[in-house]
């Protein structure tokens, strides 16, 4: 007895020992001081030491984009840091970074600690862009069982220039949303009562942001178009991971709703060239190919244009009729929607198989694969296979451009 | 030679913790492949093997080896069972007290070696140092000189195989071998090296 | 979710970390303490059934416990409980198996830092149920097993010529053909056949080789 008694309090003993110890120490070491953070010589904010950078400029409304939420996949967030207080390039880091970008001071502002005062230079829009533009939501429509199309009329200074390809970052505001409210399509009403997905709450309790990419068509200025992919949880694991934060709650949405944006921003173009044009997309990765496309038609370009679209059934599939109208009108655009798993009722005749089997078929009949451009968007899974088999075609990587929503 | 000169000869060299022991292998080959990430793990095992083995020593002849309570009226309380969560403890603690140390009064060795630092806490050459001293009864003196043998040749060994893998990087190998399986041949190649210590020593 | 899909899901959850996704050869995870006890057969095989044993019974306890511990503190608590099985496993070799446990020496004790362990912890049991993560801690246990075996059996076949201590290959001190090739006993050997035997793998499974160092590795699909 007085040994179980003895050794229970000797390993409580040490340990809260070394955790007092410990605190004590941290209090000494790591003094808690203001740090000055000049953002490009105009802007001086005050932070703690240890603070992350991300969130300092985001507080003070620099709108960097953080399309990955701050976790140094996206690299999306890239700033100029100078000063002591800038530390030195974290691991995570070295992965995004080129060499070049980091000797030129360039950091990932997720991943910089602030250890002591600092200069930041941003892109001067940002620190405008930060704040937020108030809009309103004009049309909601169901797509597929998962996914929304939602229309936002912006306000007359904005929505003016952006170019296809760009996306916004929409702001969440803390929320509690009970799936069983939403109001569903009643052609997805019955996926959605045996997936279950009624059952599901989402609640954030503070402001979360997002990177959606536009779909937006000519037809569309002035507004800003969204395909939203719902995130639920994964069949068998309802009860540990909740369903996304800022799609929930944009799924949520009605006609008539308040929605604070910011942007646009983007990298992901089409290249100003007289190469060929192959876009490769699945599930919400549409956005930033409609929205392409679009625009290359409209402007009534003599590149030809093939599209790719990799969806699992017919009811994932969406926007078909519009691109069999475009295919119709336009002789150098073609239309090529793959399913990887048609259901029995679909009556698919068309294309089977995965997006890039599908590519991978289509582009070895091709006289030159290796001239054609490259647009890629969809999850990484879909990225890292078509990338793997455009290798395999001989594509060249600086013909290749793609968006994996920041995975 | 004096003994501990000895000691730290055989603990860094002989009983090499990667090639010999096979201990640390897991950071040993994740970080071995650029030479400045291996010699930042290199500095941060001596410091934190050459700290904790000794601190260890004190924890457990004071409190946990048998016979530490006979003070007490207790000479047969046995509690050495326990030196497994306290070594543990110790460990965690002794490198977050290391980490927060260099940050504040070396902010660049911080940066260069800081982030290495969380990832010893679960490393097993260090746990292992610690085991080793209370098996083999070292004394306050000879774990000391154990604890900081066996982080330099943790340190050699880990720099070394970095040196080989950067060499090796254009270097054109059947697909499979890429990378992992051939740093295992390399470390083997050391490790077949090394064993000539171990002749050298035995033949003393 | 049909019966026949929950059965090939576990099924599934069992067998992949045999081979397909095998902790040591695909992950590096764990290696410390499997090359050092495979000089024979009999310290290989206690060896995996001791961290067998600690993987799942560590994997349902944090998983049980999975809703209740604090983000902060949750690594700690984790090694607490690993290090706690692992004392009890280790009390357990000394009484019953001294022979054994003198030969294994500190690493059993080791396997409270073996990084499968906490690898398998954080990674899965923290995010299911327990019989889920059970089944996966038990499947990646059997996958480092039959590293082990594999191991331990060339190491003991071809060092000594025996297997579990009978004699196999007649040895030629004792008339026989075979000569023991002593080298198999020492450290190198293990970290050849290892090596050997992650090219094997990842030449049957072309699709586990690691990219070429000097092209840009393709993105990885990212674990959340």
């Amino acid at each position: 007895m007085t040994e179980i008694f003895l050794a229970t309090s000797l390993i409580v003993t040490l340990v809260v020992g070394l955790s007092i110890v410990l605190v004590k120490l941290r209090r000494v070491l790591i003094p808690d001081v203001d740090l000055l953070v000049n953002v490009n010589q105009t802007l001086n904010l005050v932070a703690r030491r240890g603070d992350r950078l991300l969130g300092v400029l985001h507080d003070a409304g620099v709108g960097i984009p953080a399309a990955c939420g701050g976790s140094g996949t996206c690299g999306l967030c890239r700033v100029t840091v100078t000063g002591e207080g800038a530390g030195e390039p974290q691991a995570t880091e070295h992965g995004v970074l080129s060499p070049r970008e980091r000797r030129d001071h360039i950091r990932l502002a997720c991943q910089t600690r602030l250890r002591g005062d600092c200069a930041v230079t941003v892109p001067d829009d940002f620190i405008g862009a930060g704040e937020a533009i108030p809009a309103t939501v004009v049309a909601t429509r169901m797509l597929a069982p998962l996914i929304r199309e939602i229309t936002v009329d912006l306000p007359p200074d904005h929505g003016g220039d952006f170019s296809a390809g760009d996306f916004m970052q929409v702001i969440a505001p803390p929320y509690t949303l009970d799936f069983a409210t939403l109001e569903t399509d009643p052609a997805f009403s019955e996926a959605w009562d045996i997936a279950g997905w009624r059952s599901l709450k989402a609640s954030s309790p503070k402001p979360v942001t997002r990177a959606y990419s536009l779909a937006n068509r000519p037809e569309d200025a002035g507004k800003a178009v969204f395909n939203i992919r719902l995130a639920v949880p994964p069949a068998g694991k309802e009860d540990s991971l909740p369903p996304g934060l800022v799609s929930s709650w944009m799924f949520g949405l009605k006609v008539g709703d308040a929605i604070r944006l910011s942007g646009p921003y983007g990298e992901f173009h089409v290249q100003p060239t007289q190469r060929e044009m192959v876009f490769v997309g699945g599930g919400v990765g549409m956005a930033p190919l409609r929205a392409m496309i679009h625009q290359q038609l409209g402007r009534g370009t003599h590149r030809s244009i093939q599209f790719f679209y990799g969806a699992r059934s017919v009811a994932d599939l969406f926007y078909s009729e519009e691109f069999q109208d475009l295919a119709m009108q336009h002789g150098n655009f073609s239309w090529t929607p793959a399913l990887s798993d048609p259901a029995p009722g679909d009556r698919w005749l068309g294309t089977t198989g995965f997006v890039h089997d599908v590519l991978r078929r289509s582009m070895e009949g091709h006289p030159a694969p290796e001239d054609c451009e490259y647009y890629l968007c969809g999850p990484p899974v879909m990225i890292s296979a078509v990338l793997t088999t455009l290798d395999k075609l001989g594509v060249p990587r600086g013909q290749i451009f793609y968006d994996d929503f920041g995975g | 030679m004096s003994d501990l000169w000895q000691l730290f000869l055989l603990s860094a060299f002989v009983d090499n913790m990667p090639l010999t022991l096979f201990l640390g292998l897991c950071t040993f080959l994740a970080l071995s492949k650029k030479l400045e990430a291996a010699i930042g793990l290199g500095v941060a095992m001596i410091g934190v093997m050459g700290l904790t083995v000794p601190l260890n020593h004190l924890i457990y002849t004071a409190l946990l080896a048998p016979g530490a309570w006979s003070w007490a009226g207790l000479p047969d309380l046995d509690m050495s069972y326990l030196a497994l969560i306290a070594f543990i403890g110790v460990i965690a603690a002794v490198v977050q007290v290391l980490e927060m140390l260099l940050d504040r009064y070396a902010p660049a060795i911080h940066a260069a070696f800081g982030v290495f630092l969380p990832l010893l806490t679960v490393q097993c050459a260090i746990l292992a140092g610690s085991l080793f001293m209370v098996e083999r009864h070292y004394s306050l003196a000879q774990s000391a000189v154990f604890g900081l043998g066996s982080g330099t040749g943790f340190a050699v060994a880990v720099a070394m195989l970095a040196a080989i893998r950067t060499r090796l990087a254009y270097a054109d190998l059947p697909a499979g071998l890429r990378g992992l399986g051939m740093a295992f041949v390399l470390t083997g190649l050391m490790s077949l090296g090394f064993s000539a210590f171990a002749q050298m020593a035995a033949a003393q | 979710m049909t019966e026949l899909h929950s059965r090939t899901g576990v099924w599934h959850t069992l067998t992949s970390p045999l081979v397909h996704q095998n902790p040591v050869i695909l992950q590096i995870l764990g290696i410390c303490s499997a090359l050092a006890v495979t000089t024979s057969m009999a310290t290989a095989l206690t060896m995996s059934a001791a961290l067998t044993v600690v993987l799942t019974l560590a994997a349902g306890l944090v998983s049980i416990i999975r809703g209740h511990i604090p983000e902060t503190i949750r690594l700690i608590v984790q090694i607490v409980i690993v290090a706690s099985l692992v004392i009890v496993i280790d009390q357990i070799l000394q009484a019953f198996f001294a022979e054994l446990s003198r030969a294994l020496s500190v690493y059993v004790g080791l396997i409270t830092t073996n990084c499968l362990v906490l690898g398998r912890t954080e990674a899965f049991a923290r995010h299911n149920p327990p019989l889920p993560a059970m089944i996966d801690a038990f499947g990646n246990g059997l996958g480092y097993s039959l590293v082990l075996i594999v191991i331990g059996s060339l190491r003991e076949l071809l060092g000594r010529g025996e297997l579990l201590g009978f004699a196999v290959l007649p040895l030629a001190d004792a008339g026989g053909w075979f000569t023991p090739l002593s080298l198999m006993l020492l450290a190198p050997s293990a970290f050849f056949l290892l090596g050997l035997l992650v090219w094997a793998v990842r030449t049957i499974l072309i699709e586990q080789s690691e990219p070429e160092e000097h092209a840009p590795p393709p993105r990885q699909e990212v674990t959340r």
